[in-house]
C-alpha cells in the first residue's frame, strides 16, 4: 500500500532531474539552429507581442478543434468507422474549449460520442499543442525574471516544445503501452459472442430471438493515452479514462502512466533552476511542492486503502449527550416548523454487511492496479493539472475525496506543463511579499524590487481561482441547477458541484463523475442514456470558467515578469531575504496553506467533511 | 507578412508531425510487433467447422451469470464494452448499500459448523418476513430509496413496468393513497408517479394483505401478472418462487438491522470486497483468488460440473487447481494480491472441466 506511492513520485523524481537539465538545454536556445526554425523564427518578442501572438495561435487551434467536431457526421469511413452522428452544439463548445485550455474536462464519452477523426484531430492535436503553449509561458517568465532583453520567440518555444520533449517522449510511452495491451488500431468496435450463450440478452433478428453480443469498442488509443498522461491533459480516449482496461491494462502501465502524469511538471522545475542559474532556489520550490504532493497521496491512501467504505461498513448509533435519538425539525402540513425525535431506524446502532474490507473501499477501483494505486493517482493528477484517472473519484471515501480537491484548489504543487510553475511562483510572490513585510524591508525577487504594480499583478492571477470557483457554484445551487444534476444526495452532491467548477477553474479535467454533464449526441434518441436535464447549462457555464482560468494566470504573471525584467537588480546584501533556504520553504508552505484554507476551508466544510460526519447513508 | 506565413507553417508542421507521423509510426510498430494486443487483445474459439469466432476480449470482464461459470465484479455499465462507466456512488449514497444488501441476500451462507447453519440465511429472512404482517410498510419507509427503485423495475423510457403499473392501479382503487401523498405534498403540481407513491402503497397494501408481497406470477404461457402471495404460497407454487429471492434481497439488510437477528451476524460468512463492489469503468477483468476460491464461486462452480453421481471431491480439485493456475499478483508480484482472469478462466474451464449434460439429455 505504502511501496506503490513511493515507488511511483521517487521514480519520477529520479527521472524529472535529467529530464529537466535536457530541457534547459534544448528549450532555452537564443535564435533559430536549422532550416524549419529559421523558417518559423520571427525574432525576440516584447511581452505583449509574446501574449499576442500566444492568443492568436489558440484563436486558430480553438476554430480548428470547433470544426472538426462539428464536422463529425463528414468524416471519413476511416476515421470514422462506427457511423457516429452530430453533437449537440454545447457539447461542441465544451469540448473545444475544454482542449484549447488543457483542462480536457469531458461532457462527452469518448468511445460512445467521437468518432477516430475527432479523436485525432480534434482531442490529440490540441493535447500536443496546449502543454507546449504552457511550456512557452513558462519559459517567456524565466526569462523575464530573469531580466533578458526580450522574452524569446513565440514560434520557436512552442516548436521546440513540441518536437524535442513531447512528440519523442511520446512515441517511447506509446510503445510501451502497446506492449502492456492499449489497442492502437483504426479498425472499429468488434462483437464477441459471449461465452455464456446469451449472458448479455437476447434480441430480435429475423423475427428470432438471437443472443445479444458483447460489443468491445477500441481505436487508436495508445496514442491518445501517451500524450494525455505527458502533457497535463488528462482527456481520455474512453470515458473512465486510464480506469478502463484498455487504456491502462496492467500495474505496469499504471505505474509508467502515473510517472507520465508529474515527469514534466516535475522537470519544469528542475528546467527553472538551470535557467536562472539558482538550483537551490528551485530546490526549494520542489521540495515544497514534493512535500505537498506526498501529504496529499498519504492521506489519500490513509483514508480510502487502509478504511473501508463507510457506506457498507458498520456505525454507532447515533443520539445525543443523554442517550436519546436526536429531534429534527420540519414543516408541518401548514408549513409551521414541528420538532420530532429521528425515528428509531435512524438512530439505533448500524451493522455492517457481511463484507471484509481489508483492502480498502473498492467501489470505483481496478484491481488489477494494487491497493493504494487509486488516491495515489488522484494526488498526483490534481496537484498537476493533468485530470486524467484511474478511479472514480466520486466513490472515493469522503475524506479521500479532499486529496483530489484539495490539490486543485491549491492547484501549484508541480502544477500543470508550464502554468503550474506560474502559479508556484504566484504564491511565491505572495510569500515574499508577506515575509518582507514581517521585516521591514521592500521585498525582492531573484534581486528585482517587487512593488505595487507587481503585487496587484499577482493579486489577480490569485484570487481569479476563488471566484471562478466558488461565484458559479453558488449561482448553480441558487438557481435549482445543481440539485436535480447530482447522483448522490447532500453534501456529496453539493461536492459534486463544487468539484466540476474547482476542475474547470484549475484547467484540471477529472470529475465527480456522477454529476450529470452530458448531452452528447444533437439526435437525444442516439444517446444511450437521456441527455442530462441541465447539461447546456453546465457545458457553457464551465466552458467560460475554463477560459477565464487559463488564460488570467497566464497574461498576468507574463506582465508581471516583463515588469520586474525592466528593473535595475539591486545588490545583494546580508538583509536581502534568501529564498533557497529550508527556512524560505517553510514560509512558502505556510503561505500555499494559509491562503488556501482562507480560499476554501468553508466549502471544504459544507462537502467532503459534511458527509463523513453525517448519516451514511444518507437519508435512512 | 513574415509573422503570418511563420504562423501558418507552424500549424501545418505541426500537424504533420503530431497528427499523422506520430500515430503512424505507433500504428506500424503496434500492428507489426504487437498485433494481438494493438487490435484490443481478443480472444478467438475455433469452431467446430474450422472457422474461427470472437468470444471477448482478454482485457475486458464479460458477463456471467449462470452457476457453472465464475462470475466477474458487478458492473454499473452492465459489461457494455461500448459505453463503460462506474457506478460514482458515493459512500453515502443509499444506492450503493442497497446494490450490496440485494447482491447478498439471496447468496450469503452461514459459517460451516456455526450455531445458525442448521438452516439457511434465506430460510431465516423469509421467516422473518411472515412474522410481521405489514413488514412491507415498514420496509417501504425505511428504504425509501430501494422501494422507489422497485416501483421503477424494468421503466423504459418513461414507460413503467408490470411493478409501477401495479403501484398505478392500486393507487387508483384505493383513492386514500393519493389524497395521503397530496397531503404530505401540497407544493407539488404534477400527478404522482409510482416512485411517489410506493410508500402509501405498501401501508395501504399491507393492510388489504397482511404478511403478502406483490409477487410476479410468471406462467409458462401467458402474460406476467402481479398478485399478492404470501411466502408459503411462493415456496409450494412454482410459478411464483423467483420471487423468494426477491424477499431475501429486498429484506436483507433490513433483517440484518433488526436487533432480534443480533445473534447471527457473527455467524454469516464474510463476502470479499471485489464481489460486491463495482469497478471504475465496469469492465475489470479480474476477480481475487480469495473471492474465486470463496464457497459463494468455487463451492458453486464446482457442484454444477461435477457428474450426477459422483461424489464431486476429485472435480472441486481440479478447478480449484485450475483457479490457482490462472492467478498471478499485480506488478510482478510486489503489490496487491493475487487475482484472476475470469473470462480466461471460464474459457479454459469449459474445455478442461465441462458441465455434465443434464441426465436424461441426448
Amino acid at each position: 500500500m505504502i511501496f506503490l506511492p513511493v515507488f511511483i513520485i521517487g521514480l519520477t523524481v529520479a527521472l524529472s532531474v535529467p529530464l529537466g537539465r535536457y530541457m534547459a538545454r534544448v528549450l532555452d536556445r537564443d535564435g533559430p539552429r536549422n532550416a524549419v526554425e529559421r523558417w518559423l523564427d520571427t525574432g525576440g518578442q516584447t511581452w505583449k507581442q509574446y501574449v499576442y501572438a500566444m492568443l492568436v495561435s489558440n484563436v486558430v487551434m480553438f476554430v480548428f478543434g470547433f470544426v472538426v467536431l462539428a464536422t463529425q457526421p463528414w468524416h471519413p469511413a476511416l476515421f470514422n468507422p462506427d457511423n457516429k452522428g452530430m453533437l449537440s452544439p454545447t457539447t461542441i463548445f465544451n469540448t473545444a474549449t475544454s482542449f484549447l485550455t488543457n483542462t480536457n474536462l469531458q461532457h462527452y464519452s469518448g468511445e460512445v460520442h467521437l468518432t477516430y477523426g475527432s479523436q485525432v484531430f480534434g482531442i490529440m492535436y490540441k493535447q500536443f499543442l496546449t502543454p507546449a503553449v504552457g511550456l512557452a509561458a513558462l519559459l517567456a517568465v524565466i526569462r523575464g525574471l530573469r531580466g533578458d532583453k526580450h522574452l524569446g520567440n513565440y514560434n520557436l518555444d512552442l516548436w521546440r516544445g513540441l518536437i524535442y520533449i513531447a512528440v519523442p517522449l511520446s512515441v517511447i510511452v506509446g510503445v510501451i503501452l502497446i506492449a502492456g495491451g492499449t489497442p492502437m488500431t483504426f479498425k472499429g468496435n468488434v462483437e464477441a459472442q459471449t461465452v455464456q450463450v446469451g449472458a448479455m440478452g437476447t434480441e430480435a433478428v429475423d423475427g428470432k430471438d438471437v443472443p445479444k453480443p458483447q460489443t468491445i469498442a477500441r481505436g487508436p488509443v495508445a496514442a491518445i493515452v501517451a500524450i494525455k498522461q505527458l502533457g497535463t491533459n488528462g482527456g481520455g480516449f474512453f470515458g473512465p479514462n486510464s480506469a478502463h482496461p484498455l487504456e491502462n491494462p496492467t500495474a505496469w502501465t499504471n505505474v509508467i502512466e502515473c510517472v507520465c502524469i508529474i515527469l514534466i511538471p516535475m522537470a519544469c522545475i528542475v528546467m527553472f533552476g538551470a535557467m536562472i542559474r539558482n538550483m537551490r532556489h528551485a530546490g526549494a520550490i520542489f521540495g515544497v511542492s514534493l512535500v505537498m504532493l506526498a501529504v496529499f497521496a498519504a492521506w489519500g491512501v490513509y483514508h480510502d486503502a487502509a478504511k473501508p467504505n463507510p457506506g457498507l461498513a458498520g456505525g454507532p448509533a447515533v443520539l445525543d449527550a443523554k442517550g436519546k435519538p436526536h429531534a429534527v425539525t420540519t414543516l408541518d402540513a401548514d408549513g409551521k416548523p414541528e420538532q420530532k425525535p429521528l425515528p428509531d431506524h435512524a438512530t439505533r446502532e448500524r451493522v455492517a454487511l457481511p463484507v471484509t474490507q481489508d483492502t480498502g473501499n473498492l467501489e470505483g477501483k481496478e484491481l488489477r492496479f494494487g491497493p493504494g494505486a487509486g488516491p495515489t493517482w488522484a494526488a498526483c493528477t490534481t496537484v498537476t493539472s493533468n485530470g486524467s484517472v484511474n478511479c472514480m473519484h466520486d466513490s472515493l471515501n469522503p475524506l479521500a475525496g479532499l486529496t483530489p480537491l484539495t490539490g486543485m484548489w491549491l492547484n501549484c504543487a508541480f502544477g500543470g506543463v508550464g502554468v503550474g510553475l506560474i502559479n508556484m511562483l504566484i504564491y511565491l510572490v505572495i510569500a515574499v511579499f508577506l515575509a518582507g513585510l514581517m521585516v521591514g524591508r521592500t521585498p525582492e525577487y531573484l534581486g528585482k524590487k517587487v512593488e505595487a504594480k507587481e503585487m496587484k499583478l499577482a493579486a489577480l492571477a490569485l484570487l481569479a481561482h476563488p471566484i471562478l470557483i466558488l461565484a458559479p457554484v453558488g449561482l448553480f445551487a441558487a438557481a435549482g441547477w445543481l440539485d436535480p444534476s447530482t447522483n448522490n444526495p447532500g453534501a456529496h452532491g453539493f461536492s459534486e458541484g463544487v468539484y466540476e467548477f474547482t476542475s474547470a477553474s484549475a484547467n484540471n479535467g477529472s470529475g465527480f463523475e456522477g454529476l450529470g454533464d452530458t448531452y452528447g449526441f444533437n439526435d437525444k434518441d442516439k444517446n444511450p442514456s437521456a441527455p442530462a436535464p441541465f447539461a447546456p447549462h453546465w457545458d457553457i457555464a464551465c466552458g467560460l470558467v475554463m477560459l477565464f482560468g487559463r488564460f488570467i494566470p497566464i497574461i498576468a504573471p507574463i506582465a508581471f515578469a516583463a515588469s520586474l525584467a525592466g528593473k535595475k537588480p539591486t545588490p545583494f546584501t546580508s538583509g536581502t531575504l534568501r529564498t533557497d533556504t529550508v527556512t524560505f520553504g517553510c514560509v512558502l508552505l505556510g503561505t500555499i496553506l494559509l491562503v488556501g484554507a482562507l480560499m476554501f476551508l468553508p466549502v471544504a466544510a459544507l462537502g467532503p467533511m459534511a458527509e463523513h460526519f453525517g448519516p451514511l447513508p444518507f437519508g435512512r | 507578412m513574415k509573422h503570418l506565413r511563420a504562423s501558418l507553417l507552424l500549424v501545418a508542421l505541426s500537424l504533420v508531425v503530431c497528427c499523422f507521423v506520430y500515430p503512424l509510426v505507433l500504428w506500424a510498430i503496434g500492428q507489426t510487433v504487437f498485433p494481438t494486443r494493438a487490435n484490443g487483445s481478443l480472444m478467438t474459439v475455433t469452431n467446430p467447422d474450422g472457422t474461427e469466432r470472437v468470444v471477448g476480449s482478454s482485457q475486458i470482464a464479460q458477463k456471467f451469470t449462470a452457476d457453472e461459470y465464475f462470475w466477474p465484479r458487478p458492473s454499473a455499465a452492465d459489461y457494455n464494452a461500448a459505453a463503460a462507466g462506474g457506478s460514482n456512488w458515493g459512500a453515502n449514497n443509499p444506492k450503493l448499500r442497497d446494490r450490496a444488501a440485494q447482491q447478498l441476500g439471496p447468496m450469503v451462507a452461514y459459517k460451516k459448523g456455526s450455531p445458525s447453519a442448521a438452516r439457511t440465511p434465506q430460510q431465516d429472512i423469509e421467516a422473518w418476513f411472515a412474522a410481521k404482517p405489514d413488514r412491507v410498510a415498514d420496509w417501504a419507509g425505511e428504504y425509501s430509496v430501494a422501494s422507489s427503485n422497485w416501483a421503477r423495475t424494468d421503466i423504459a423510457k418513461d414507460k413503467y413496468g408490470l411493478q409501477g403499473e401495479y403501484v398505478l392501479a392500486w393507487a387508483k382503487d384505493h383513492p386514500d393513497v393519493i389524497e395521503d401523498w397530496k397531503k404530505a405534498n401540497p407544493t407539488k403540481t404534477d400527478d404522482p408517479k409510482p416512485e411517489d407513491l410506493v410508500a402509501g402503497f405498501f401501508v395501504s397494501f399491507a393492510k388489504a394483505h397482511p404478511g403478502e408481497w406483490p409477487a410476479v406470477r410468471t406462467p409458462k404461457t401467458g402474460n406476467k401478472r402481479i398478485e399478492p402471495a404470501t411466502v408459503e404460497q411462493m415456496g409450494k407454487d412454482e410459478e411464483l418462487s423467483g420471487n423468494l429471492g426477491a424477499i431475501d434481497a429486498n429484506f436483507f439488510d433490513m433483517w440484518l438491522q433488526d436487533p432480534d437477528n443480533r445473534s447471527r451476524m457473527a455467524d454469516l460468512e464474510p463476502v470479499p470486497a471485489d464481489m460486491v463492489t463495482a469497478s471504475g469503468a465496469g469492465l475489470d477483468p479480474h476477480i481475487t483468488l480469495r473471492n474465486a476460491l470463496s464457497v459463494y464461486q468455487l463451492d458453486r462452480v464446482a457442484a454444477r460440473r461435477t457428474p450426477p453421481g459422483t461424489d464431486g471431491v476429485k472435480v472441486r480439485a481440479d478447478v480449484e487447481s485450475l483457479v490457482r493456475k490462472h492467478s498471478f499478483t499485480p506488478l510482478s508480484g510486489l503489490v496487491g494480491e493475487p487475482l484472476v482472469n475470469v473470462l480466461e478462466l471460464n474459457v479454459e474451464l469449459d474445455q478442461k472441466i465441462p458441465v455434465s449434460p443434464a441426465p436424461g439429455a441426448p
